[in-house]
Order: structure tokens, then C-alpha cells, then sequence
């Protein structure tokens, strides 16, 4: 027993220090984890998790269910200081720092919900067995027991289910989401389904009309831009400022998607919300940037001028990394141009102009119904803007191209996680496999006896099967909650970049096939020998017992 | 005459292993009547037979040759379901080394073959309780088997051979793990219970001549065949 336990403790270590060194050689190059670091990640973390379990597993008389509250009160802790830095600068954590606690705290939560599963498996399984009390009847209290008499292999086959299905589960969840942010995250660079923006010039309203009229054209928001000796405060530098003038009815009928949009505001509103509230009064939204330059926040006033209204007092209603539609078209790094954006409603009280009778713009955001074509409708676009010899410098981009981009990126990503997911897979099973082959070799002469006094081959049968199922089971539930879990918190606090939103989903098809294979691996390891054993002469079963 | 007037009939029977190349003749062309409520002992030297023939009338093996026929059934002809039903109710086993379930306890243990029998929850429950009540046990019920003696591990093992009341109770060497002394006592329940029931026939495999004597007949096997058979009463 001593040799055997060293021998878990060093394997323990191995994997640990294997572990720790993926996940150092992760955070190193985070930045670029598109390109596989990512993959460095996701095996050093699972590395490290099932080394900690087994040095956990190695020390003789853990008291589990400490052990448990500890790591999953740290890991939470880890995670709320990860989420915070991530979002409140005031913690002035480096983003580095922000993901190694996001993901060691969701580390720490796997591995502490598996040890207190392991502390609780008793009552989960007694109350998972009733649900077979119909087929087994008194058997059942027979299957029950047979399961927690040997606690250790039991919890051993539990946890090897819930740690590797939670990390499945995880990953899959993790990218589940980024796909399902694919188009929502392609319409939040383009803006709406298609853009039509200008460089330096100015195009008439009276493109609207036309615009409006191409097929599958369900909505044209216009922008305006004010960029003519805009000045915030007193704030005079080398920096430029423009105001973004929106329709805040229309431009939120655009972006309608549960979309988590983290780079357009953390505030966890909807892009509705967050954009009504520019209908506010003398109101206005800044990019951050120009926020940090002045030193104010939302609550905050600022006093703001142009060529085409005097110095207004604005009270800033929210901030925002970026807009949908705003950024490509008029933002620019060098030199950097700030934004604020105001309503119609609050420019039109500024300048008189309202919507109809401002006589330039500078381009649109446009919404397409489902049937629409990309193509044809780029093609009628050219047509109508190329009768207009005045304008020039436009442009037309759809979310086509981002959406390709993207989706080539995330199956890159799944490409090459989906190989350690499946190898991470077959080793699960085949450890769940040899561990139930063991354990009913191990009671063959208990068969025997069973057969002896008269109980059928199908009694036998359904009694192991009741076994496998219900620890399978119990790891597949706790494997699957903390797996959604941390996938959920992992979403919600990866510091994505900019062009990517993400929404939340639970890959239920990914998931319900993890559960039937595992299910179904399970009930062929149980019932191969199980129906092997009774197969064998049960005088030859009974003798094993030493009889 | 009924054609069950014995309650076991062995009919020239002869049961042959194969162990590698080599063919091995467990007992040979054995012809037995047993009467029901008859209380008797098989004895012999090792590899005599003694325990294969105990397996061939308890329904666990089947004859090579021959046949063999349980209150008028022969087993030799059935089919595993058929032989399953045969040990759950005419058959009550009494191992030497006892073999209840560990996990389970002695109400739980005696119940096991009244489970498999369909018996409901409360009539099973109350027959198991009786009989564990008459073997001196009703304080252990819930005791498992590795909280009680080996004298107490036997009679419960005896409740468990009674549970389906069966026509034919089946001991292989029930007192060779316990001391004499516990190992006489058991012996004496079983031949009380045999004149109490007396449909109820009791065949006890020993190596033990002290064992062997209180048994009412003794059938001494040798290399497979019926040496004598001594008859007490």
C-alpha cells in the first residue's frame, strides 16, 4: 500500500509541475493564444487539476469536505478578483495577472467541486438508487451498498467522469459561445448587416431615399459625423474629437442580439438600453479614451462645443470601448480621434437640424432581411452611389468577410482542441472502463453465490448496470454543472478581443453526446464482464471465495 | 405410485472434467434415493466426490451421464433459467465458509432468495425475521456478517437456506469453520428443524465422523461410487 501510494504522489507531482509549467507557458504568450496557446492552456489546466486530485487523493486521512470548501471558496474568491480587475481598473492588476486568476480560480472551483462531490457521494448515490427501486426493488439497497463499499474506487470512477467531462464540457461551452458570438460580433465591426461609409466627404440625405429603396434593405440608419473644431472642456492637445450623431430608435432596432458585447459596454445592459439612454436630455456617450483623457466617468458633466453649437453642458450617460458602425469608419489610431456620440434628438436641439433636414451625412448602417444577398445587394448600392458624381471615397463592407474570418479562426481553435478533447475523452473512458472490469472480476464469487440461492442472470445484470449508471451519473451531473460553470465564468471574464462578442450557450448536442457515450462505455464495461461472469460455472465462482 | 415418492433420485450418474487434455472422472455411475425428511450425511476421503455430487442435487452442475431427478424434475434436461428456479425453491444451500453478502445484513441476507421469488416486501420480511427468531438471532438482524461470530454467520446462513422453504437443504461441510462445540450446536438446530418439518430433507457433506454420527444415514463415497451406506435408524 505505501509503495502504491508513492507511486500516485510522484505521478501526482509529474503531473502537476507539467501542469503549472503549460499554464506559465500560457500566460507568457496569452496575447497570441489564437495561435495555440490557448491549447497550451486547456491541457495544462486539465494536467494540473487531475495532479492536484491525485496528490489531493495521495495523503492518507484527507478530510475531503474541508479540502472542498476550501478550494471552492478560493476558486469563487479567485474568480470575483479576476473579474473585478478585469473591469474596474482601480485594482490595477496587469491583464496578465486577470487571466491567470480567472482561470486558476476556475481551476481551483473544478477541483473543489469534484472533492466535495467526492465527500457527498454517499447521499447522491443512496438518492440516485431510488430511481431504479422500480426495476430492482430490494436489490437496490444491495446495489447501493455494493457501491460504497469500496469508497475509494468509487470515488476514484466518479471523479475520473466529472474532472475530465468538466473540462469537455468547458472547452465546449467556451467555444460554443465564441460561435455563437460569430455573426452578432461580424455585425458589431460592420454595424448592421452591410455599411456604407465615406472617407473624408460628405454624402446628401438624399441618398437615403434611393438607398432605401434596393431590395432586401429593412433598415438604413444614418451617421453623422461632426468633426469641425469640436472641443470638450478645455481640453485642447494634438488629439482630435468628433461627435457621432445616431438615431437611437433605429441604430438600436440593429442590435437586437443577446450579445454580451463586452467592448461596447460592461455595464451588462442591452444594446437598446445603453443606447436609449442617449434619449436623455443633453446627454452623451464617450469612448473611453476620451473619458480617461478628461478624468471623468458617468454621473460626470462635460462642457461641449463645435463649428455648429455653442459650449453645451452634457452629462455623460455612459461609456463605451466602441460602436457598432462607428468605430472603423471614423475612428483612427494615428493621430487618435475621440469620440462622443450624442442622439439626433440632442443635436437637433443643439443646431436646429433634425434628421430630414440636415443636409450631409457621411454614411449608413444597413439592415437586410433574411433572403437578402449580399452580393446583389452590394451591386445595387455601387449603381445608385455611382449616378452621384459628387461623392466619392465610399465604401460598401458586409459582414460577410468578418464572419468568414471569424469562423475560420474559431475552427482553427476547435480543430486543434477538439484532437486533446478527444484524447483527453478516450483516456477518461478507458480509465472508466478498467475500473468497472476490475471491480466486477473482483466479486465474481459474489455472482456465484447470487446464482446459488436463486437469483436470475437478468437480476445480476440489472444490478450492475444500477451500479454503473448511478456512479455515472452522479459524475456526469457534477461534471456537467461545474463544467457549465466555469465555462460561463470563463466566458464572461475572457478578455476577448475587441471584434469578438460572444453569447452564452450550452452546446446541448456536444453535451447529450458526451453523456451517451460515456453512458454507453460505462454499461459495455459493466456489462461485458458482468455477462462473462455469468457465463461462468458458478461452482467455479463460488470456489473463488476461498471455499 | 407417485412419481415423486422420493424426494431425490439419482440415476446412473456419472460427471466427467475436462482439465487440459487430461478427462477426470468426479463420480461414476451413481445410483441414490433419498427419501423426503430423510437427515443424512455423505462422507469420504478428498477427491472422493463428495462436493460434485452435492452440486449435481443442488442444481448447480449438470450430469454427463445419467440423470437426475428433483421431486420427480430432471434436472439434467433443463436449461439455465429452468435450474435457477429449481435452487430458489427447492433447493437451501449452507456453504462451509457461509457466504452471505457482505454488504448486506442478516434480515437483508435472509430475505435475498425471497426477492428473487417475488415475495412482497412485508411477507418476506416477517418470514425472514421468524426465522432468524428461532435460530436465536432476532437481537442481530441488522448486524452485517462481519460484525457477528461464525456460529452466528452459520445460522444466519441456515435462515437464508430456509427463506424459500425448500424441500431439500444442501450443508457443504457447514461446521468445518467453526470450533466443535459451535460446530455440534449447528448440527443439532438442523436435526431439530428435521423433526419439526419433517417434508424437509437435510444432506450434509463432512469429513467429521462426529458430525457424520448424529445424521440419521451416512453415505460413504469412494473414488466416485456409493462405498456403503450406513443406515442409523
Amino acid at each position: 500500500m505505501t509503495a502504491r501510494r508513492i507511486i500516485i504522489f510522484l505521478i501526482g507531482i509529474l503531473f502537476s509541475i507539467s501542469g503549472i509549467f503549460l499554464c506559465i507557458n500560457y500566460f507568457k504568450s496569452y496575447i497570441s493564444f489564437l495561435t495555440g496557446s490557448f491549447l497550451f492552456f486547456t491541457l495544462g489546466a486539465f494536467l494540473l487539476a487531475v495532479g492536484l486530485f491525485l496528490l489531493i487523493r495521495s495523503l492518507h486521512k484527507i478530510q475531503f469536505l474541508y479540502f472542498g470548501i476550501v478550494l471552492t471558496v478560493f476558486g469563487i474568491l479567485e474568480l470575483f478578483i479576476g473579474f473585478q480587475a478585469l473591469f474596474f481598473e482601480t485594482m490595477n492588476f496587469s491583464e496578465f495577472m486577470q487571466i491567470g486568476e480567472v482561470l486558476i480560480g476556475g481551476l481551483f472551483f473544478t477541483i473543489g467541486m469534484v472533492c466535495l462531490g467526492c465527500q457527498i457521494l454517499p447521499y447522491i448515490i443512496t438518492g440516485l438508487s431510488y430511481l431504479f427501486k422500480p426495476i430492482l426493488g430490494f436489490l437496490r439497497a444491495a446495489m447501493t451498498r455494493n457501491i460504497l463499499r469500496y469508497p475509494r474506487r468509487t470515488q476514484n470512477t466518479f471523479a475520473m467522469i466529472a474532472l475530465g467531462l468538466a473540462f469537455l464540457i468547458m472547452i465546449s461551452t467556451f467555444l460554443s459561445s465564441i460561435s455563437a458570438g460569430i455573426l452578432p460580433g461580424a455585425k458589431l465591426s460592420v454595424g448592421g448587416d452591410m455599411r456604407v461609409g465615406w472617407g473624408s466627404d460628405y454624402a446628401p440625405l438624399s441618398y437615403t431615399a434611393n438607398l432605401k429603396g434596393v431590395n432586401h434593405v429593412e433598415l438604413l440608419v444614418p451617421l453623422r459625423i461632426v468633426s469641425s473644431n469640436c472641443i470638450i472642456d478645455e481640453y485642447i492637445s494634438d488629439y482630435y474629437v468628433h461627435f457621432i450623431i445616431i438615431n437611437t430608435t433605429d441604430y438600436a432596432k440593429l442590435h437586437k442580439e443577446p450579445t454580451l458585447l463586452q467592448a461596447l459596454n460592461p455595464t451588462g445592459l442591452s444594446v437598446d438600453d445603453f443606447i436609449h439612454k442617449l434619449d436623455q436630455e443633453n446627454s452623451t456617450i464617450l469612448f473611453y479614451e476620451l473619458a480617461n483623457a478628461l478624468n471623468k466617468t458617468v454621473g460626470d458633466y462635460i462642457n461641449a462645443s463645435s463649428a455648429e453649437f455653442k459650449t453645451t453642458k452634457l452629462q455623460i450617460v455612459g461609456l463605451c470601448g466602441r460602436m457598432p458602425g462607428v468605430y472603423y469608419t471614423y475612428y483612427e489610431y494615428s493621430p487618435p480621434h475621440y469620440i462622443a456620440i450624442l442622439s439626433w434628438s440632442t443635436f437637433f436641439k443643439l443646431t436646429g437640424y433634425n434628421i430630414t433636414s440636415y443636409p450631409n451625412l457621411v454614411g449608413w448602417v444597413v439592415g437586410l432581411d433574411s433572403l437578402a444577398n449580399d452580393g446583389l445587394v452590394r451591386s445595387q448600392f455601387t449603381v445608385i452611389l455611382g449616378q452621384y458624381r459628387t461623392v466619392y471615397e465610399w465604401d460598401i463592407e458586409s459582414i460577410r468577410k468578418p464572419v468568414e474570418q471569424y469562423s475560420g479562426i474559431i475552427n482553427t481553435i476547435y480543430g486543434v482542441l477538439s484532437q486533446i478533447l478527444f484524447i483527453a475523452l478516450i483516456v477518461s473512458l478507458l480509465g472508466l472502463a478498467i475500473t468497472m472490469n476490475i471491480s466486477i472480476r473482483q466479486r465474481r464469487s459474489e455472482i456465484g453465490i447470487l446464482r446459488a440461492i436463486g437469483i436470475s442472470k437478468r437480476q445480476i445484470l440489472q444490478m450492475f448496470f444500477g451500479e454503473t449508471i448511478t456512479i455515472s451519473i452522479t459524475g456526469i451531473l457534477f461534471g456537467s454543472i461545474t463544467g457549465i460553470i466555469i465555462g460561463y465564468l470563463l466566458i464572461y471574464n475572457f478578455p476577448f478581443i475587441e471584434w469578438m462578442a460572444v453569447i452564452f450557450t450550452i452546446p446541448w448536442t456536444t453535451l447529450g453526446i458526451y453523456w451517451t457515450i460515456l453512458l454507453v462505455v460505462a454499461l459495455l464495461s459493466s456489462g461485458i464482464p458482468a455477462y462473462n461472469a455469468n457465463k461462468t460455472n458458478i461452482i467455479d465462482m463460488i470456489r473463488l471465495r476461498g471455499g | 405410485m407417485k412419481a415423486h415418492n422420493y424426494v431425490l433420485e439419482l440415476m446412473n450418474v456419472t460427471r466427467t472434467y475436462q482439465l487440459g487434455k487430461l478427462k477426470v472422472t468426479a463420480i461414476k455411475n451413481i445410483t441414490l434415493q433419498i427419501k423426503a425428511g430423510e437427515f443424512l450425511s455423505i462422507m469420504g476421503p478428498s477427491g472422493s466426490g463428495k462436493t460434485t455430487l452435492l452440486n449435481l442435487i443442488g442444481a448447480l452442475d449438470t450430469p454427463s451421464e445419467g440423470c437426475v431427478l428433483i421431486e420427480g424434475n430432471d434436472i439434467s434436461k433443463m436449461n439455465d433459467a429452468q435450474l435457477t428456479k429449481i435452487r430458489r425453491h427447492k433447493i437451501g444451500f449452507i456453504f462451509q465458509f457461509y457466504n452471505l453478502i457482505p454488504v448486506l445484513n442478516a434480515l437483508e441476507n435472509v430475505e435475498l432468495p425471497m426477492i428473487a421469488a417475488k415475495i412482497p416486501r412485508k411477507s418476506r420480511e416477517r418470514h425472514a425475521k421468524y426465522l432468524l427468531s428461532i435460530l436465536g438471532l432476532e437481537k442481530r438482524l441488522h448486524h452485517r456478517p462481519e460484525e457477528l461470530s461464525g456460529g452466528e454467520r452459520q445460522r444466519v446462513a441456515i435462515a437464508r437456506s430456509l427463506a424459500n422453504n425448500p424441500s431439500i437443504i444442501l450443508g457443504d461441510e457447514p461446521t468445518g469453520d467453526l470450533d466443535t462445540e459451535t460446530g455440534i450446536e449447528i448440527i443439532q438446530f438442523l436435526k431439530k428443524l428435521n423433526q419439526e418439518q419433517k417434508s424437509k430433507t437435510f444432506i450434509i457433506v463432512t469429513h467429521n465422523p462426529l458430525i457424520a454420527n448424529m445424521t440419521n444415514k451416512i453415505i460413504y463415497l469412494k473414488d466416485g461410487t456409493i462405498e456403503k451406506i450406513e443406515s442409523k435408524i
